[in-house]
């Protein structure tokens, strides 16, 4: 299948500054794909130039296989979704009125969207009654699942997200990033997401790019990044993060902290292990995209997946 | 300070008022949606182009300095009296604070906002409607009341230039020192103001769809009531417009000409326009046919409109300057001025009847030998004018000792003996009032004012017999007549048409 987003050799320069050079990228369909990296390093620079919002000095850009540019800027834009830091949700329109405003644009059957709407603001977990309710009567968090809401809703091939979660204190950054994999888990939606948080980066992301001085500098999986660092900078960003000093920590203990599940993931294939594995003897299996049964006395305890891995890893780094 | 009597004349005229009302509601009506037509779409614009929007706030700040008056002065040679040049200063007055508060609320929306708004694939056209206007739509409602306040309150000047409104009543109470007048004219587009600032305020509430009917509904209404009167004037025969300058006086002479016309021939229309306001304002309305006829003084044809070196002027007899002035008007602006009535409606000193007895004074000169010297009161203009007191007391060489005192204040504080002595008009209805005396100019300073009926030279030539009923007054009203009539229309509230007539028949022009 091609590429979602294909970024070949681009450069961007702001008053003969660089911001960003001769990068290339390739976003796989469904994948998360995030950037991560210190702030001015160029990261959302790359997702604007994808948005069209920054033109390339150099360098071809297609996404969904169309060439980025005038002619086709608008149809590549009714099919990607966005969500920036700063809630945008349209404070003259009530919660009902922004959600709906895209997927009338794009004349999209009225009674699918407002069965999508129900389910996801059920997912959610949003009352109904908020729809007629306007941006400023809910809270930080909430206005910004709405945010979310309206991106999955217009049913993008595309959706990218720009440090989605970077206003909201933990927990709410914690029920957002939940929500957005459950939905992702639901719809598979290719998603580009930028932060500067490492652990949020190993939690959503299935690849993370590391930003630099407008460069990527190693490309690969949340345990490549971890493990395998191929730069000393890239060793020093996630050295602090939980993922070493979990290594010794037997496999048992994420399902007794309640992060896996008792029956198997779908269509993953399956891995026994003990109980009393170290996890870092796990990584191998998860990062070949296998899930782990946890067997306990020849007992299966459980099933953990990556994500849930990496988002027990998270929760200790925030702990 | 009001007058019972003026209230009482309010309520039994309460039609006029109505009118009134009526036309300053469609004045500012009209205005104000040009204005809106005008100013969105221009900040709109002005938007995307940061140099053309410093440019339009520079000429629309610009065009809200000018005087109002200015402004309309500067129309009516372009599109003639009437309600035209009253809309279009109304509508420069409402674009400035339309277009300076869309183009602010404009440029601070949520750049954020904006941002999604164009990734979510939005057109421009769908930003501005969907998101953008309605953003910016509770600071478009302020500069729209800022700019209905504005031209609410601009659009009594309109009855300057005959296109009537509530104006009317506040110069109308100006020139007769009738603050009740005044003070209907005020209050009442005060009331308006507040009225409307309500109903945009309503109509901000309003959803969208709200929005259209309602505009659409407006628009309707005003092309009903634009439609009606023209419909019902297509019917009517060719007009003859008679207007007079503000104030009873012309009011009374307009309506002689009408019935002097009228008598001859019962087929002719005519329109009077009363309460006209300025000079200048008349004068050109006549040049450019807004208008036919119009009583004109010989000494503002000679000072003011075409102005003449003061020894041309000098020791010359009534007659001699009424020569000079119909000349003048023939060669320079192919005016007809018909002759002159009998009174000279100058400046004059003026006095209690007792002090002018004590003293013996009948002339200005009489005025010399009083001591100690005489205690005036003039109003502050005449005090500074080389034609008023700078000029007088060379000429008669006198020491007066003058309290500066208000236009309206100067009688009453004459006939109250505060002052002994004040400047007025010969023919001002006060002097019949309070039984005062005037002093005679025996040197023939103050230029002379002779009243005389102003038209075209083609009209007079189309129009033989009118020109000949309206000489019929040459020579006729004294300045003791004129006072008497004024005060029956300024004091006893007689309609100026029936003051008219009365004093026509009395006199023999016309029959009873």
């Amino acid at each position: 299948m091609a590429d979602v987003i294909n970024l070949t050799h681009i450069s961007v320069n702001f008053d003969g500054q660089a911001a960003i050079s001769d990068l290339s990228l390739k976003v796989a369909p469904h994948e998360i794909l995030v950037l991560v990296g210190e702030s001015g390093g160029g990261k959302t620079t790359i997702l604007r130039t994808v948005s069209g919002l920054v033109q390339p000095t150099n360098g071809h850009i297609t996404v969904n296989g169309l060439a980025l540019n005038a002619t086709n800027l608008r149809q590549i834009r009714l099919n990607m979704g966005y969500v920036l830091q700063q809630i945008s949700l349209f404070p003259n329109m009530t919660i009902g009125q922004n959600l709906t405003l895209l997927p009338e644009i794009k004349h999209q059957p009225k009674k699918q969207t407002q069965q999508l709407i129900q389910t996801l603001m059920a997912a959610a977990q949003l009352p109904l009654a908020y729809l007629s309710q306007y941006p400023s009567e809910l809270s930080g968090g909430e206005q910004q699942r709405v945010g979310i809401i309206r991106a999955f809703l217009g049913r993008p091939a595309l959706i990218l997200m720009d440090e989605p979660f970077s206003a909201l204190d933990p927990v709410s950054r914690e029920q957002l990033q939940d929500l957005t994999l459950a939905i992702h888990h639901r719809f598979h939606t290719t998603i580009l997401f930028v932060t500067h948080d490492m652990n949020e980066a190993l939690k959503m992301g299935q690849r993370i790019g590391v930003v630099k001085d407008g460069r990527i500098l190693q490309l690969g999986t949340p345990d490549d990044l971890v493990r395998r660092p191929s730069d000393p900078y890239v060793q020093t960003l996630f050295k602090g993060s939980e993922a070493r000093k979990t290594d010794n920590i037997y496999i048992r203990r994420l399902l007794l902290a309640d992060f896996g599940q008792s029956q198997p993931y779908p269509n993953l294939p399956i891995v026994t292990v003990t109980g009393d594995t170290p996890l870092a003897a796990c990584y191998a299996h998860l990062a070949a995209q296998q899930q782990l049964a946890i067997t306990q006395n020849g007992q299966i305890l459980g099933y953990l997946d990556g994500p849930s891995v990496w988002r027990f890893l998270a929760a200790k780094a925030q702990a | 300070m009001l007058s019972s009597t003026g209230f009482s004349h309010f309520f039994t005229a309460n039609a006029k008022f109505f009118n009134a009302l009526g036309q300053h509601i469609y004045l500012t009506l009209i205005a104000l949606i040009l204005a809106i037509i005008i100013a969105i779409p221009l900040a709109v614009f002005a938007r995307n182009h940061p140099k053309f929007a410093n440019v339009a706030l520079s000429v629309t700040s610009i065009l809200q300095t000018i005087p109002s008056l200015a402004v309309l002065g500067i129309l009516i040679p372009l599109v003639g009296i009437g309600s035209t040049p009253a809309i279009i200063a109304l509508v420069l007055y409402g674009i400035l604070p339309i277009y300076s508060n869309t183009y602010t609320a404009l440029t601070t929306i949520d750049p954020n906002l904006e941002e999604a708004a164009e990734v979510f694939g939005l057109t421009k056209w769908q930003r501005l409607h969907r998101i953008e206007l309605p953003l910016a739509k509770a600071n478009i409602l302020t500069g729209v009341k800022t700019a209905t306040v504005l031209i609410i309150g601009t659009a009594t000047l309109a009855a300057l230039i005959g296109a009537g409104g509530l104006g009317t009543f506040i110069l109308l109470g100006i020139d007769r020192n009738d603050s009740s007048l005044t003070l209907i004219g005020a209050v009442g587009s005060a009331l308006l103001a507040v009225g409307f600032s309500w109903i945009i305020t309503q109509f901000g509430r309003l959803k969208a769809k709200g929005m259209l009917v309602a505009t659409g509904g407006a628009l309707v209404l005003l092309g009903v009531g634009l439609a009606a009167p023209k419909i019902y004037s297509a019917t009517q025969p060719e007009k003859i417009v008679i207007a007079g300058k503000m104030g009873s006086e012309p009011e009374i002479l307009i309506n002689m000409y009408q019935d002097l016309i009228l008598a001859q021939d019962k087929n002719v229309q005519v329109t009077l326009k009363p309460n006209f306001g300025k000079t200048s304002f008349l004068f050109s309305a006549l040049k450019n046919k807004q208008i036919d006829i119009y009583p004109e003084f010989t000494g503002t044809v000679l000072e003011d409109l075409l102005p003449q070196s003061a020894q041309q002027l000098d020791n010359k007899s009534a007659g001699a300057i009424y020569q000079l002035a119909r000349h003048q008007l023939a060669q320079k602006a192919q005016l007809a001025y018909l002759k002159p009535m009998a009174y000279n409606n100058t400046y004059t000193l003026v006095t209690t009847k007792a002090f002018a007895k004590a003293h013996q004074l009948r002339t200005i000169s009489d005025l010399q030998q009083v001591q100690p010297p005489v205690h005036s009161g003039f109003d502050l203009e005449f005090m500074n004018r080389q034609d008023g007191y700078l000029g007088l007391a060379k000429k008669y060489q006198l020491t007066l000792h003058n309290t500066d005192l208000d236009p309206d204040l100067r009688y009453q504080a004459l006939a109250a003996g505060q002052v002994q002595l004040t400047d007025g008009y010969a023919t001002d209805a006060q002097i019949r009032q309070y039984h005062l005396v005037t002093l005679a100019d025996n040197q023939q300073f103050f230029p002379i004012y002779q009243g005389a009926p102003l038209m075209t030279q083609a009209f007079a030539k189309q129009h033989p017999t009118i020109v000949g009923q309206l000489n019929r007054l040459a020579g006729k009203i004294t300045a003791a007549d004129m006072q008497t009539l004024n005060y029956q229309v300024t004091v006893e509230k007689i309609s100026a048409a029936k003051v008219a007539k009365t004093y026509l028949q009395a006199h023999g022009l016309l029959r009873k």
